[in-house]
């Protein structure tokens, strides 16, 4: 109890904090304050936000009909729709003017871009810019706000407003991610050279994202030609290499394997990565050297790139270079993808050897005799022996190998190696080949042989040093074991080989020459494959049932120059009678080219019976060649035959057509034409008639004949249509003139010529032309009198006024040279100058116009001064009005005042 | 002569107002539909001389409607499928289904008319 009281005898110092209720009350006001306005406020939002959401969709409810009608208006709506269409245009203007309605209807137009497509897109943008929302766009693009301007980038870019292509394109290289990204789209969608200009102008990360939404516009863009990508594969931007590798894959540009090879040893491993994938891509087998080179100082990732790469291009050659990896290399990855690589050349040459238990030392119990699985077991140990035999033979380059770098064993050694062969079958074999001909399968080992050679020559030489030492650990002992055979054999004889030449000398340097270089090994070697073909190839026309005599072999000579790979052909072992006519035509082929050509035109008879021989013997042989030349020559026999038939074939209808064209011609020139009286023309004579239908007949004869016939037809309608025509008139000289000048009169006079008339007829004696007076005085009584209005004399004066040869001068002249010819016009010009330089006092500039008062006034009395000089009755005769005839009679007729207007301008009345 | 009847059945009303009006222009008498439901009222009700219908709907998609209309209302009325591009595979269900055409998004209605017309013709 105690103990309790203790407990709770410090307990009053215990007491809870005052606070004053009327601060609690306070804070409680104050929170719930908050809380009311907060939620007030969102509600507020809220409803603001969808009252507005509400209000745009009732928007785009009433715009929508009215976007349709204008997709959709034709002009060749019946009238009710064309009106209504005004209406609508009208009533758009005015919602245009609102804010809201723009943003609205600016919504409502990129909508509908994503969902149509066709004619109706088109539209659909010519109406965006028609109702001038694009330049709301571009006020977006002038705002600071990133999210503004990336809008209306989009805008401008989905509604295909190209004009916006200039000033999108600032953008490019903005610090601003999403407005980079934005333009970066737009300047690709807006402009075909868009890409290049992205291209050489970005200086930013084009992200993989990016990379692919710029693929996909570039895909979707109509008539798009992608420009040659290789050209930025030396941009200063990483990111630009990279995508333009990509483009380069993607559009299969295969023009830039140098650049994209050197690309492999960027130090960038992105590039690298897309170098390989780009070489594997196009096989560019130029490539594997450089891939082995950088091969040893990449990553991982590349390592397996690059080997993945040469698994796809490698070849045999390079499978020394897989097994080196396979053995140098730590990472397990990488080893694995190099024994893939090296199977993937030469399938099954790497086994699975880890995991496999030895059958031989398994020790079956000597009561159980499993004769089955013994079988197995030999058959296994068979097979082993078989593969590693297999592989020894496949593996032709090693001999070469050993001999370059060590230099020790030749290559008679190796061949006994590779040969598993006791004596006697050596001896049957040479048996056999003295009677059997040469296998076809012999040869192209052979050459596989040198070649392979070579390809191993050109192996990197620090590498394929090293992969030898590594690679000939097997053959080592595959050496001991020969050197055994060596050892229990005695010396043999390499007659029986076809391949080897049995002459002495070559006999001799197998034996002497061991440790003889390594040229004069090759030498030999090449030698030796060329003696064998030149054997083949000197050989005489065998049958398959006469081998080849060995004694051929020592005839041999050797020819450095020869190529074995050019006779390819060889192992067509085609053995019979024709092989000598091959050979000639070969020879024939090689050495004269225009002989064989020669040849081939004379032997064209024969030819079908080599091919007949061809044929029998298979048919594949390269003699055959000129083959075609037979073809050739038939062609040209039916060619030469062709036109005569297409000429007898064509003309057949086209002369029932000529025919019908000439006489159509001929009726419509024959038959007077339905216009009138004026148009009747006269008939057209036999010599000038049109002619040229004839050239298409097949003889010039049956035209002749058809178109007289044709003639003598229609020529009695033709004398019916000429009795009807009016005859022609002819007159003398005088009559003539007199005639053409009454008919003037007639045209251009009125009363007042009746004086004249009446003069002309006293004079005359001809009755004609007295008759013509007469008929004309008769019309000049009933006609009213002619005048010629103010106009049209000032529009002739106008036409017709002389003529200023500086006013030509001065169309090209500048202002300094219009000056001096001024100077010029006082010295050497006329009355006629002076019209033109009236016009130049009142030309715009101030200099010229002065000078051409100043020259108008010195030539004005310069020719003043000259005419003072003449007569002024002979210059100015006809221009005296009221002026009296010598007979006192009043000419001052309309007839006098023509005269006195030039030829010219009566020409052109007379039109 | 009468006009054909056409049931439209779009939930993108600015699409399916754009198509309206250019079938109803094309001389067919259109019923629109926003969705499944509706769709399948309006095909109770009475069953059009073609039928539009986009693949993506809300409550029934264009599949379970060609179902309907082929295994419930066991009609042959020809229905052309509005899919978005990139669903090949919708298309050859819907294909397999009973569809008759179809046309895919973005949608050039002049197209969409011929179609119609050439379901109609084979009808």
């Amino acid at each position: 109890m105690q103990k309790k009281l203790s407990t709770y005898k410090n307990f009053f110092l215990i007491s809870s904090p005052t606070i004053h209720e009327d601060l609690l009350w306070d804070f409680s006001i104050l929170f719930v304050g908050l809380t009311v306005v907060y939620f007030a406020s969102v509600f507020f939002f809220r409803n603001k936000i969808s009252s507005k959401r509400k209000k745009v969709k009732e928007k785009k409810k009433q715009f929508s009909p009215m976007i349709s009608e204008f997709l959709f208006f034709e002009s060749d709506a019946p009238k009710d729709e064309k009106s209504n269409y005004v209406n609508l245009k009208i009533e758009i203007r005015e919602l245009i003017k609102d804010r809201l309605h723009r943003k609205v209807l600016t919504e409502i137009l990129l909508d509908l871009r994503k969902d149509v497509s066709g004619e109706t897109q088109k539209r659909l943008f010519g109406l965006y810019q028609d109702l001038g929302l694009h330049k709301d766009a571009f006020n977006k693009l002038k705002s600071w706000r990133w999210q503004i301007v990336s809008k209306g980038i989009y805008e401008l870019a989905q509604m295909q407003v190209a004009e916006s292509y200039g000033f999108i394109k600032r953008f490019i290289n903005d610090k601003r991610g999403t407005i980079r990204k934005q333009a970066e789209i737009a300047i690709i969608t807006l402009n075909t050279e868009g890409l290049n200009y992205f291209l050489d102008t970005t200086e930013y990360r084009i992200s993989e994202w990016q990379q692919l939404k710029l693929l996909d516009v570039i895909r979707n863009q109509d008539d798009f030609q992608p420009p040659r990508f290789k050209a930025w594969l030396i941009s200063s931007n990483k990111h630009v290499v990279l995508f333009a590798l990509r483009l380069i894959k993607y559009y299969n540009q295969n023009d830039a394997f140098a650049s994209i090879t050197e690309l492999v040893k960027h130090r960038n491993d992105q590039i690298k990565k897309e170098a390989i994938s780009c070489i594997k891509e196009f096989h560019v087998q130029e490539a594997l050297p450089t891939l082995k080179i950088v091969f040893w100082k990449s990553s991982v990732d590349i390592k397996i790139a690059i080997l993945d790469a040469i698994a796809e291009l490698g070849t045999p050659s390079d499978l020394n270079f897989l097994r080196s990896i396979d053995k140098k290399v730590s990472n397990f990855s990488v080893r694995s993808k190099a024994l893939s690589s090296i199977n993937a050349i030469a399938p099954e040459s790497v086994i699975p050897t880890r995991g496999i238990v030895q059958l031989k030392g398994n020790q079956t119990p000597k009561d159980i005799v499993i004769k089955d699985l013994e079988d197995k077991e030999h058959q296994i140990e068979q097979e082993v022996e078989d593969v590693i035999e297999e592989l020894d033979n496949d593996e032709e380059l090693k001999p070469v190998d050993k001999i370059e770098e060590k230099g020790k064993t030749i290559l008679s050694e190796e061949m006994d190696t590779s040969f598993d062969l006791d004596e006697q079958a050596l001896q049957r074999d040479q048996v056999t080949a003295e009677e059997e001909p040469i296998e076809e399968s012999e040869l192209p080992s052979a050459i596989d042989f040198a070649k392979e050679t070579n390809q191993n020559e050109e192996l990197p030489h620090e590498v394929s040093v090293e992969e030898n030492d590594e690679l000939f650990e097997v053959d080592e002992a595959d050496q001991i074991e020969a050197a055994d055979i060596n050892e229990t054999t005695p010396t043999l004889n390499f007659g029986f080989l076809p391949i080897v030449v049995n002459a002495d000398e070559t006999q001799d340097s197998v034996n002497e020459e061991k440790d003889a270089s390594l040229n004069i090994e090759e030498e030999e070697q090449d030698s030796t494959i060329n003696a064998m073909y030149e054997a083949y190839e000197h050989s005489p026309p065998t049958s398959m049932d006469h081998p080849l005599p060995i004694e051929v072999k020592e005839e041999i000579e050797i020819n450095d120059e020869f190529d074995p790979i050019e006779f390819a052909f060889l192992p067509l072992v085609v053995e019979n009678e024709t092989i000598g006519e091959e050979k000639e035509i070969l020879d024939m082929e090689q050495n004269e080219p225009s002989i064989q050509q020669a040849n081939e035109r004379k032997n064209i008879p024969e030819t079908s019976d080599l091919t007949m021989d061809s044929e029998l013997n298979g048919g594949d042989t390269p003699f055959f060649d000129f083959l075609p030349f037979v073809t050739e020559s038939e062609e040209v026999e039916s060619e030469d035959a062709m036109p005569i038939n297409e000429f007898t074939d064509s003309t057949a209808p086209n002369t029932e057509e000529a025919l019908n064209e000439v006489k159509t011609d001929i009726t419509a020139d024959m038959k007077p034409k339905e216009t009138g009286e004026d148009s009747i023309e006269w008939p057209i004579e036999e010599n000038d008639m049109p002619f040229s239908p004839v050239l298409r007949f097949a003889s010039f004869e049956d035209v002749e004949d058809n178109i007289s016939e044709d003639t003598k037809s229609i020529s009695q309608e033709t004398l019916d249509i000429l009795s009807s025509l009016p005859k022609p008139k002819f007159y003398d000289g005088e009559t003539m003139i007199t005639m053409r000048l009454l008919d003037d009169i007639e045209e251009l006079g009125d009363q007042r010529e009746i004086p004249l008339l009446k003069e002309l007829r006293s004079k005359s004696n001809q009755v004609v032309i007295r008759n013509r007076i007469e008929q004309i005085m008769q019309q000049f009584k009933t006609r009213e009198p002619k005048t010629f209005s103010k106009d049209t004399i000032a529009s002739i004066n106008e036409e017709f006024k002389p003529f200023s040869v500086f006013e030509d001068l001065f169309r090209t002249c500048d202002i300094e040279a219009k000056l001096i010819l001024m100077d010029e016009v006082v010295a050497v010009g006329d009355e006629k100058e002076l019209g033109f330089l009236k016009a130049l006092t009142n030309d715009p500039d101030k200099d010229l116009r002065e000078k051409a008062i100043k020259v108008l006034e010195a030539l004005d009395s310069r020719l003043f001064r000259e005419n003072l000089s003449f007569d002024p009755s002979e210059t100015f005769i006809t221009d005296a009005p009221n002026s009296k005839t010598d007979q006192g009679k009043d000419y001052n007729s309309l007839f006098k005042q023509l005269l006195s207007i030039p030829t010219k301008i009566i020409d052109k009345i007379h039109g | 002569m009468e006009k054909k009847t056409l049931l439209l059945a779009e939930d993108d009303e600015l699409l399916a107002s754009l198509l309206n009006y250019r079938l109803e222009k094309g001389g067919y008498n259109v019923t629109h539909c926003r969705d499944g439901k509706e769709m399948k009222k309006a095909l109770s009700i009475r069953v059009p001389d073609i039928i539009v219908s986009d693949i993506m709907m809300p409550y029934f998609s264009g599949m379970e409607l060609i179902g309907f209309v082929r295994k419930e209302l066991n009609s042959k009325v020809p229905i052309i499928i509005i899919s978005s591009a990139g669903n090949e595979e919708n298309v050859l269900n819907a294909f397999e289904m009973g569809a008759n055409d179809f046309i895919s998004k973005p949608v050039s209605p002049t197209e969409l008319l011929v179609r119609v017309a050439r379901e109609l013709k084979k009808t």
